[in-house]
């Protein structure tokens, strides 16, 4: 057991970054990075408690709001457990670093599993704090029970739960990750997968009138979400079989897990026996150009790491999705005769506004240098132009943004009555969007850069550029409301605002060439 | 002594990356595993220290199984992998306090040694910083630490010689024949073939899987250069 806590211990500073935490350097950075992640943290947890909080006002029986808080709650926490855990588990659990360190240790492979399954239990219960703690809180607030048990039971809960879930789907990543492990399009295949997951989730948002509603519907999918959830939520509410049962099957499949993990270990980081290749290609070489080659090379090397593409393509997929379904449903406004030609193209306005929504919710340029980590030497070694591969990098970028403008555009050409202005103003805008969004990710990850790292997912997900993006993108949003805002006080010719929101956003994208031109080599040469 | 008998492994159906290897190596030698790339001198090491699964053969330290008693086998080696791959964001002291706890080395004297060791392999300074900050050669040194603490059995190496500054070669060399002289087996794999010609006390010359001559410098080179000698066994395939 002591070789277990020596194990934890170690993979909590990695993982966590412990040492940077406890650091005693740089005082005040550090208190204003507590105190962003406090600020962050609680912002979250109160955007979360507050759906719990007006779920009482929206069912129809008042006895039912505890139980729906509870379904609701539970129902989240194992959507994002869910998700989490058969993204991360590989990389936690079987394709470590420290696989070739650790099998040459005496220590029992079961105890390496459960060390690395700690560490993704602690991951999954700060999910289970930020989706289930605030549930707990507003119930107490709202005084819908007062039994000292529920709240009790509730803490067990809070420890038990992640054990089950974090299993099963721990288990069923590395089953397919083993079924497909020479599978040529398996990255395709996730990729796919989880894009039909994020459209037919914002078709299914877009058609709920707000998002408590879809919360509610969440809820009542519990039973088909994780049905040990609906066992949780009946033992909270009394029912001490459920309870008994949910706890038995929690510790169970946790020990299955360890044992059954414990076992696949080592094939698992090694291989298995494949069939020989047959070997019946020349080995020539096309040529082509320098440009053409780096872009292709960004491509492939975007396919292949599938987290990236799923996290970076979110907006661009929202992008088409926002610009079809709105025009539907503000299409009795839009297609009423009467309407003046301003109101029409209010329309377009609308959305623009979701295209500085989607377009710049993520781009892959912010990411894009961090990912090229250890092999960022290649880059600065052949002998291509700075200019050369920057285009590369952003074209990725400008690719995705304009195959989601294009789908849109054409669902907009045939929904919208056609007002050529506001066409043709959408489309400038859009493209100039597409084009600041790359160019300022690239800038982003230029400054903030992440070139040691042992996952790609601790880039994509978790490193500073991404932040600062997400940062800008909202700052950008914000300036172009409030803009707009202002701006129709004083003027009332709708074209004219959504031109000069348009001018901005354009202005803003050569500004931002400008820059990567004048600096971008100096940056780029301190990598 | 280490004893390996037909181990075979393949990853390819068809292919062995290692193909019915026999070789004993006795207590107090150092042993030279020399192989062009992918000739599959990763493959035996990998199975040797337990990082590998293999369905053919046999692998035992004093007659100790790494199949049947991993865990034993385990607790008397040290295994230094081509590519340093250590937790990055550990401090040097950080990772030495794990490889202490997990080999059970609580004696009174291990700070002695890890400071001793650290001196020899001018590491003093960074030792206390994080992983993160060193290169291939520091992190390649901090290694050659956890495993000489250890004062393993066997000591097991692959390609060590890279990255190592000539100092730290030399004290690494050294430390190896020491060593050897108190009992200890040393095992490793490189590609150059004058150190191996002058450091090792027995040999083994593998090709595409296969064991093609092993034996004591003498036997194995007879005349020759150990160059020579290589160069003609890739010739005659």
């Amino acid at each position: 057991m002591s070789n277990y806590f020596h194990l934890l211990k170690v993979s909590l500073i990695e993982n966590f970054h412990l040492n940077k935490v406890f650091k005693r350097d740089k005082i005040i950075s550090k208190i204003l990075f507590v105190l962003l992640g406090f600020v962050i943290a609680g912002s979250v947890v109160f955007s979360i408690g507050s759906v719990y909080y007006f779920i009482p006002m929206m069912v129809a029986n008042p006895n039912e709001a505890l139980e729906t808080i509870l379904n609701t709650a539970l129902s989240i926490v194992s959507l994002i457990m869910i998700v989490s855990t058969l993204l991360q588990a590989k990389g936690f659990l079987f394709k470590g670093n420290d696989f070739d360190l650790l099998v040459s240790m005496p220590i029992k492979l079961k105890t390496i599993v459960l060390s690395k399954i700690s560490t993704l239990l602690i991951a999954n219960y700060v999910g289970m704090l930020v989706g289930f703690g605030p549930a707990i809180v507003v119930i107490a607030m709202l005084g819908l029970t007062t039994k000292i048990m529920f709240y009790v039971l509730a803490v067990l809960i809070f420890l038990f739960f992640p054990l089950a879930i974090v299993s099963v789907f721990a288990l069923i990543s590395l089953l397919f990750s083993n079924i497909f492990r020479n599978f040529k399009y398996k990255n395709l295949l996730i990729i796919i997968f989880g894009l039909t997951l994020i459209t037919v989730y914002f078709i299914y948002s877009f058609s709920m009138n707000s998002n408590n509603v879809i919360f509610l519907e969440i809820g009542k999918a519990i039973e088909y979400i994780y049905y040990p959830a609906v066992l949780a939520v009946n033992g909270l509410l009394g029912n001490y079989l459920h309870l008994g049962i949910f706890f038995v099957l929690n510790i169970i499949l946790f020990i299955l897990f360890i044992n059954i993990a414990g076992k696949l270990y080592l094939k698992s980081n090694t291989g298995s026996v494949r069939k020989a290749k047959k070997i019946n290609k020349t080995l020539t070489i096309a040529k082509s150009s320098q440009t053409k080659v780096l872009i292709k090379n960004e491509f492939k090397k975007y396919f292949s790491i599938p987290q990236y593409v799923i996290n970076t393509i979110f907006g661009k997929v929202l992008l088409p999705i926002g610009l079809i379904v709105i025009p539907m449903q503000m299409g009795g406004l839009a297609l009423d005769p009467t309407m003046s030609l301003d109101i029409n193209v209010f329309i377009y306005l609308i959305l623009a506004l979701v295209a500085v929504l989607t377009v710049t919710l993520s781009s892959t340029t912010s990411v894009t240098l961090s990912l090229e980590g250890r092999q960022l030497w290649i880059l600065k070694t052949i002998p291509v132009s700075t200019k050369q591969i920057f285009l590369s990098k952003m074209a990725v970028d400008l690719s995705t943004t304009l195959a989601g403008a294009v789908i849109g555009l054409v669902g907009v050409a045939i929904l919208v009555p056609f007002n050529l202005i506001g066409f043709s103003l959408l489309t400038i805008f859009i493209l100039s969007l597409g084009v600041h969004n790359a160019v300022l990710g690239l800038i982003i990850n230029l400054k903030f850069p992440k070139l040691k790292w042992d996952l790609p997912v601790r880039v994509v997900k978790q490193s500073l550029s991404v932040l600062m993006h997400m940062l800008a993108s909202f700052a950008l949003a914000i300036l172009l409301v409030m803009g707009v805002l202002l701006l129709s006080k004083t003027i009332s010719n709708i074209n004219l605002i959504f031109a000069m929101a348009t001018a901005f956003v354009l202005l803003t994208a050569i500004a931002e060439i400008f820059v990567l031109n004048k600096y971008g080599d100096k940056w780029f040469g301190r990598l | 002594m280490l004893k390996i008998k037909n181990f075979t492994k393949s990853y390819v159906k068809g292919v062995n990356a290692a193909d019915n290897i026999t070789l004993n190596v006795e207590d107090g030698e150092i042993f030279g595993f020399i192989g062009h790339n992918g000739a599959g001198k990763t493959t035996t090491i990998k199975a040797i220290v337990g990082t590998l699964d293999f369905d053919q053969g046999e692998i035992l330290l004093d007659g100790l199984s790494i199949k049947n008693d991993p865990l034993l086998f385990k607790q008397r080696i040290a295994y230094i992998p081509d590519y340093p791959e250590i937790y990055n964001n550990l401090t040097g002291m950080q990772y030495l306090d794990f490889i202490v706890n997990i080999y059970n080395l609580n004696s009174s004297a291990i700070n002695e040694e890890i400071k001793k060791y650290a001196v020899e392999f001018e590491m003093t300074s960074a030792i206390n910083d994080e992983i993160n900050t060193y290169s291939h050669g520091m992190r390649q040194k901090l290694l050659l630490i956890s495993a000489f603490i250890r004062k393993p059995k066997l000591l097991i190496l692959d390609e060590p010689f890279t990255g190592l500054d000539p100092n730290a070669t030399f004290k690494m060399k050294q430390l190896m024949r020491q060593f050897a002289d108190e009992g200890a087996i040393i095992f490793f794999s490189t590609h150059i073939l004058e150190v191996a010609e002058k450091f090792c006390d027995t040999v083994g010359i593998i090709r595409n899987g296969r064991l093609m001559k092993v034996g004591t410098m003498q036997e194995v080179k007879g005349d020759k250069s150990l160059e020579n000698v290589f160069m003609e066994l890739l010739d005659h395939e």
